[in-house]
């Protein structure tokens, strides 16, 4: 019998992608975020073609962005694109104080995406294990 | 690259999605060079994009959601309209789209919640059909 406690932590590893935190978004077609990224415990690891969930709180505006799934059309930096036209959105803002961040997150199957032709993981982990 | 359009509430519409067609297109090498050469001027002229208004005839709140691919190997696309919009469309959607009609069939009283003849009384035998969606072409 194996006690609970004798389960070796694992060494924390930076999520692929990240969870990242939202500072901009244009009203455009197509709509451009602009992205947080901590150089130690993030990176910026989206690609082209994957899929991210939005969730923008009610103080920043902008509310027809938050809970929506988009998918991102390029990566340069911390700029990301997605495939949403925004023109006639409201205007998006960061708070002085007091609101949860703005953030989006990996959404879908396509974040682990396994090519059955090539045998790679484009977007799985760092040393593509799962760690 | 598809880039969803969206109106000021956040509701997406015209093309809101493209999905790959798994049904190969395997050519037309058994038809003779004229019938070849006809469908070939009709996949062609379906394919046209034409900026048309989009008319619900039921009133503005109402959507019309459409799937659309005429011709093996094409993309499926998924088209949504809102009545009063423009939208460049496949002209061989807006044929689609207008050719819709509900037939009016006898014995009914009301055809989804719409009554078939004006005082309400049921049809003795089966007619022409409502045109509820219309696309009306605004350049070619």
């Amino acid at each position: 019998m194996v006690n609970n406690n004798a389960n070796a932590y694992l060494a924390p590893t930076i999520q692929i992608p990240s969870s990242l935190e939202i500072i901009a978004i244009t009203r455009a077609k197509p709509a451009v975020l602009t992205v947080s990224v901590d150089s130690v415990l993030q990176a910026n690891t989206y690609q082209e073609g994957q899929q991210v969930r939005l969730t923008i709180p009610y103080g920043y505006g902008m509310q027809q962005m938050n809970g929506r799934t988009v998918k991102i059309l390029g990566v340069s930096g911390s700029t990301i694109t997605v495939d949403i036209d925004s023109t006639l959105f409201d205007e998006f803002s960061v708070p002085a104080s007091g609101q949860k961040p703005a953030s989006l997150a990996p959404a879908g199957s396509r974040n682990l995406e396994f090519s059955n032709t090539s045998g790679q993981e484009p977007f799985q982990s760092l040393d593509n294990t799962g760690n | 690259m598809l880039i969803k359009r969206c109106t000021a509430s956040g509701e997406e519409h015209g093309l809101i999605n493209t999905i790959s067609n798994q049904v190969a297109d395997k050519g037309d090498s058994q038809v003779n060079a004229k019938i070849k050469s006809s469908y070939e001027k009709k996949r062609k002229d379906d394919a046209r994009p034409v900026k048309a208004r989009y008319i619900n005839h039921r009133g503005v709140t109402e959507r019309l959601e459409k799937v659309y691919c005429r011709y093996a190997g094409d993309p499926i696309q998924v088209y949504r309209l809102i009545p009063g919009h423009t939208y460049e469309l496949p002209m061989g959607f807006i044929e689609e789209v207008n050719g819709i009609e509900i037939v009016k069939r006898s014995g009914l009283q009301s055809v989804d919640g719409q009554n078939v003849t004006s005082d309400g009384e049921p049809l003795a035998k089966d007619s022409r059909g409502l045109h509820v969606h219309e696309l009306v072409p605004i350049s070619f």
